[in-house]
């Protein structure tokens, strides 16, 4: 996946695009994973050495009962044609060294191997799983940090959800995925060292179960044709049922106040209905086949008793091969069930990976100027816009051929109709986007030849969904940054009249604030945006005035907060409030992205135009 | 609280109990099994030809096992199924009938859980949990017999270390119960934190904090893999406790039943059938804890779903079976008071005072106030969305509380400020009240909302979708198609909450002109905030906080040089000039 760096001429695939389908090749994908699995390859392989020993002791248990408890010690029809993987010479060992009962020292054995089985089994288990983990963490860390820095004109075109759907959803798929192939190696290793000491045992009795193994396989994977399909359904009237509850209970006024709780009643159960038929045919599906692999090794053990009783007959093998080959049927048939099990896990995280790695691929950045030009360190604060024409990467021109100068210190008001351009201004100035050499300059140097963070370190925004930060009322003014003292936040706070409720929070500004602030009312969560924009007593001011209703208190502590605010700076405002409008020096108004008329409140209402217009229709 | 379901579940009472009985059946027919592999293992052993017929019982055997699992398993599925089925109808048409306070007070992720989840939960109770116990109880009360009959030293023997390792088993389930709820929780709070953050991320450009954020989710996501370790962990340990266990029992029975077999006390057979019947118990052992764990959270689902069950409509409709003539759009208010209450129930202060107002058919009547005056709850109130909370509201001279819901709605058409759509065609979102109406009525609606054009405009007319699946609609459409759902009902009243506040000032100046005409006779009642609007209407009422301070007409009320004079000749009221502006 590749992407044409800051193009704004044709439109993009995006990586969230559902016309290109997942197949670039799920080896490749996991191959890929190894660049975060690296650091832990120690571990896993550490962990896999465990999983194989574990698996041999787990063979040596039926081996040490069959071979050495009921052939060479109950039966004594000890043969040393069959192999026994040297058990009965160490039993024999034992029991000669420590002059006790060969019973007890086979049982001693017996443990012994319990014992390793069972700890190796737990080391394999966790390391891999630590291992996994912490590799697939590193992955969604990296995610994260990529989709933070991607920028705003990305955000414009994709849905939240979907970035969060990788990070989180998809992220948990593939650490599944991980996860799974540890519990496979968990259970093939044991099967094929169960299969070989079977094959070097009794090759013959082997050789004649081996069919079940394929009926088992192809019963398995009947199965998952016949159901993935259903299960698909199933998920898609789910998805149904859902839509119809969000939307109709989210619409419920207009539902209730047309009368239409009858015809929803029914469309509902109708939705209802169709997912209990799908439901009903997995049911159907699911009850034939699980009770089948159940029996599989109540077949196993009907056949192992009739080929197995023919060759003790006939003197080809032992009672105890029989018995050893009954505790064995187990671990034969459950990696082949578990592989269809494991199948459709695999194929999601398949998904999974292949849409991780492109939003991770996706290469979408700013034009960063390679040498940039540093703001001087007493900036002036003018703002040019020389003839400047925008436009969103598919849209419509937005701002077309705008020019303005607004002097220092100058307290700009922008007002409009909605679409007309505004905010779109006011984030050119935040280098949110690219815009053309030449046409929009700060203090007389080009925006597209300074770096964007410094531009958004100097210019204060409080953008009108102000988002607050976990932490405390401090973190959030100073954001982290180490030259805003804590008397610099007090100053700043009280500048914006914030002090009063900020003193009266049990801690103060030490108050960390609960969930982004919901334990602050509207109006003072817009203070403390407020004080974070000045804090750093920047020259130039952002804002885009909220327009959610607040009451009238609240609403003029915040007035005369602006106020104070844009004293003495450089401040562009989107207007929605009378008074901001009054207050300015100069307002500007936007229409389709052309500036149609500049001035004072008065001289505009006096021009009759667009403005007049605009302030009638009140 | 799960016992409340039983209503939904009594029409498949008798089938799920067949279900169990024959599940229970299962357990003997496999309990029969290592008898006949003992038999075989001991012709074996005697070099005895005679084994066909053991071969036979036990491939015998495994069929009914098989058939008898098959059918027990998928009745008792399509039991939980239809159980599920019968309970989400249930609770779906009974939020149906609840009110705005019910609403208002809960959120909508919180409903669709309790309608999806939680009733889901209570489904795989009565799927797995209920088949899991009649597993456990089963094994529980038949392998010991038969083993007994093998051996009962070896069974006494191994029955404390059995019991061990069920209590060991379960305690460790709970515990990864518990680290498993941690971990979800980890897992919740990691979603809730790239979705906030993502929500703000171009505040977040906007200060340069994206590299704060990264550290902030980094720590996040170390504790939700230490959570997720702990839970691996518990897993292996349960894992290994269960190997332990059947490590240390098959030890009991190779050594101790060994030397049984040495003495002539028991044969290798049994000895084999022994081990058999350990595994089966074993095997339910290991998920001895689910049942439980299914209960719990069936119960508490059960809990959250009848909470939502027990809530009352606030509008208690009358059972009256009179047809009422078409109303004449009368509306009159008396002596109206009205206070929403607070999350506790506790009232708020009034919003509406004492109102005294009578509409007459066929008027046209504006009203205007500030935010927070009491329009909208006033329209509320004459929808009977709300009940007052003194005073009376009348239709035609009726209490609005002796009228029948369907009557008043009927009656009444609202156009709500949100102007919520559906994501379905154009004409059924007109059409919304009667899918069956025919195209001609759904276009003249449309037409006298001002949409016609823009329906036009699509490329597939009226059957164009809106909504995610289909075009986005701006805020003035969305506004418009909403006027149009109302205006398609020619109801005797039309109520209009601020429905032209997306529109620019010509359009909505024209569909009020057109609306004059259009609803000749009818009575329409409107909300407005631009004061511009009113003018057009026959009556003006200002209402300020919840009072009405000023009634009459433009001129009349202009000549009266009140607050209404006021608005029109300096709208500085503190209201947010967008759209407008």
């Amino acid at each position: 996946m590749t992407s044409t760096n800051k193009t704004s001429t044709s439109p993009r695939t995006d990586p969230f695009d559902v016309a290109s389908p997942a197949n670039t090749g799920f080896v490749r994908n996991i191959w890929r994973l190894r660049r975060w699995l690296k650091p832990y390859r120690w571990r896993i392989l550490t962990s896999l050495v465990f999983a194989m020993l574990s698996a041999a002791a787990a063979v040596l248990i039926p081996v040490v009962f069959s071979r050495v408890v009921v052939d060479d010690i109950l039966l004594h029809v000890s043969n040393d044609a069959v192999p026994d993987l040297g058990q009965r010479a160490l039993t024999q060992w034992l029991s000669a060294q420590s002059n006790i009962q060969p019973l007890l020292a086979a049982s001693a054995i017996y443990l012994l191997w319990v014992v390793l089985r069972t700890g190796f089994g737990y080391i394999f288990q966790t390391l891999f799983a630590s291992a996994v983990l912490a590799g697939i963490n590193n992955l969604r860390q990296d995610l994260f940090a990529h989709v933070e820095h991607l920028p705003a004109a990305f955000y414009d075109r994709v849905k939240v959800g979907q970035v969060l759907t990788r990070v989180t959803n998809d992220i948990e798929n593939l650490s599944e995925l991980l996860s799974s192939i540890g519990v496979l190696a968990g259970e093939i290793i044991p099967f094929a060292v169960a299969l070989t000491v079977m094959l070097s045992l009794d090759a013959t009795l082997t050789a004649e179960l081996s069919p079940f193994l394929l009926f088992v396989a192809l019963v398995t994977v009947g199965f998952r044709r016949l159901s993935g399909p259903i299960y698909q359904r199933i998920r898609e009237t789910h998805s149904r049922l859902n839509e119809h509850l969000h939307e109709n209970l989210s619409g419920i006024e207009t539902v209730q106040l047309y009368q239409r709780e009858s015809l929803n009643a029914e469309r509902f159960a109708t939705l209802v209905q169709n997912n209990r038929i799908e439901e009903s045919r997995a049911i159907r599906i699911e009850t034939a086949y699980y009770p089948i692999i159940e029996n599989i090794s109540c077949l196993a053990v009907a056949s192992i008793l009739w080929f197995g009783g023919q060759h003790v007959l006939n003197r080809q093998t032992t009672l105890g091969s029989i018995v050893l080959f009954l505790q064995f049927s187990d671990m034969l048939f459950r990696p082949v069930v578990m592989l269809g099990y494991q199948s459709s896990i695999i194929f999601r995280a398949a998904v999974a990976c292949e849409l991780i790695f492109r939003l991770l691929d996706w290469q979408e950045t700013l034009a960063v100027p390679s040498q940039p030009t540093q703001l001087p360190s007493d900036l002036h604060g003018r703002i040019e816009f020389k003839n400047l024409n925008f436009r969103y990467e598919t849209g419509e021109p937005i701002i077309q051929n705008f020019s303005l100068t607004i002097q220092p210190g100058e307290n700009i008001a922008i007002v409009g109709p909605t679409g007309s351009g505004k905010t779109t201004l006011t984030r050119l100035i935040c280098r949110f986007y690219d815009v053309p050499p030449d046409s929009l300059f700060i203090d007389g140097i080009d925006i597209m030849d300074i770096a964007p963070t410094e531009i958004r370190k100097r210019v204060g925004v409080i953008l009108q969904d102000f988002h607050l930060f976990p932490g405390s009322v401090y973190d959030n003014i100073a954001l982290g940054n180490p030259s805003v003292s804590r008397a610099d936040a007090r100053r700043a706070a009280a500048l914006v009249q914030a002090l009063d409720f900020i003193d009266a929070l049990p801690l103060g500004f030490d108050t960390v604030l609960e969930d982004r602030g919901n334990n602050l009312s509207q109006g003072q969560r817009q203070l403390l945006a407020f004080a974070r924009a000045i804090a750093l007593n920047p020259e130039i001011l952002i804002l885009d005035e909220a327009t959610a209703s607040i009451d009238s208190n609240t609403e003029a502590a915040i007035q005369s907060a602006l106020s104070k605010v844009i004293a003495n700076r450089t401040t562009l405002i989107i207007a929605h409030r009378l008074q901001t409008i009054r207050d300015a020096d100069r307002i500007v108004v936007l229409e389709h992205g052309q500036l149609r008329e500049i001035g004072k409140h008065n001289e505009l209402l006096s021009r009759n135009g667009l403005y007049k217009m605009l302030y009638d229709a009140l | 609280m799960l016992k409340r379901v039983y209503p939904y579940f009594k029409p498949y009472h008798n089938q799920c109990v067949l279900a169990l009985l024959v599940l229970f059946s299962v357990h003997i027919v496999e309990a029969a099994i290592p008898l006949y592999l003992k038999d075989g293992i001991d012709l074996i052993a005697r070099h005895d030809t005679g084994i066909l017929q053991t071969t036979a019982a036990i491939l015998t055997l495994t069929l009914l096992r098989f058939l008898v699992l098959n059918y027990g398993r998928r009745r008792n599925a399509l039991v939980s199924i239809g159980l599920a089925s019968a309970l989400r109808r249930a609770l779906y048409g009974h939020l149906l009938t609840l009110g705005r306070g019910f609403y208002a007070q809960s959120s909508l992720g919180d409903l669709m859980a309790r309608a999806i989840n939680d009733i889901a939960a209570i489904q795989r109770f009565f799927r797995m949990a209920v088949h899991q116990l009649v597993s456990l109880v089963s094994v529980a009360l038949i392998a010991p017999v038969f083993m007994a009959q093998q051996s009962l030293l070896l069974t006494l023997l191994l029955l404390p270390l059995l019991i061990a390792i069920a209590i060991s088993g379960g305690y460790l389930a709970e515990r990864i119960r518990r680290a498993s709820e941690l971990q979800q929780a980890e897992y919740g709070s990691l979603t809730e934190l790239v979705q906030q953050n993502l929500k703000g991320i171009r505040t977040i450009q906007a200060h340069a904090q994206e590299d704060r954020e990264i550290r902030h989710f980094a720590d996040a996501t170390q504790r939700y893999v230490a959570a997720n370790q702990r839970l691996v962990r518990m897993n292996a340990v349960l894992d290994g406790a269960m190997l332990l266990g059947s490590g240390l029992m098959s030890l009991v029975v190779a050594g101790v039943g060994g030397s049984q077999v040495l003495n002539g006390q028991m044969s290798i057979g049994a000895l084999t059938a022994f081990l058999l019947y350990l595994s089966m118990i074993l095997s339910v052992i290991r998920n001895c804890s689910t049942p439980v764990y299914h209960f719990l959270n069936a119960d508490t689902a059960a809990a959250r779903v009848f909470r939502v069950m027990d809530e009352l409509p606030e509008i208690q409709d009358v059972a009256d079976e009179t047809i009422f003539p078409a109303s004449a759009g009368e509306m009159s208010v008396y002596k109206l008071s009205f206070s929403y209450a607070d999350k506790t129930g506790i009232p708020l202060p009034p919003v509406l005072h004492d109102i005294s107002l009578t509409i007459r058919p066929g008027e046209l009547v504006a009203i205007i106030g500030p935010i927070g005056a009491g329009k909208s709850t006033l329209l509320r109130l004459l929808s009977r969305q709300l009940e007052p909370g003194a005073g009376k509201i009348c239709l035609d001279g009726r209490d609005l509380k002796s009228i029948p819901l369907s009557h008043l709605r009927r009656s009444v058409s609202f156009v709500t400020q949100d102007s919520f759509l559906f994501a379905a065609s154009i004409a059924e979102n007109i059409a919304y009240d009667d899918p069956q109406r025919p195209p001609e009525s759904i276009w003249a609606a449309a037409d006298a909302a001002q949409l016609a054009e823009t329906i036009n405009s699509f490329g597939n007319g009226l059957s164009t979708l809106i909504g995610e699946r289909g075009v986005t609609l701006s805020g003035g459409q969305k506004q418009r198609a909403s006027l149009a759902r109302s205006l398609i009902r020619q109801t005797p009243i039309l109520l209009l909450d601020d429905s032209f506040s997306a529109l620019d000032t010509e359009t909505g100046a024209l569909i009020l002109a057109h609306l004059r005409s259009l609803r000749h006779r009818q009575t329409t009642i409107m909300v407005s905030h631009r004061v511009a609007n009113a003018r057009y209407a026959d009556r003006i009422v200002v209402l300020e906080k919840g009072r009405i301070i000023e009634t009459g007409n433009h001129a009349q009320l202009l000549a009266m040089n009140g607050h209404y004079a006021d608005l029109v000749r300096q709208p500085n009221q503190p209201d947010n000039l967008e759209p407008a502006i």
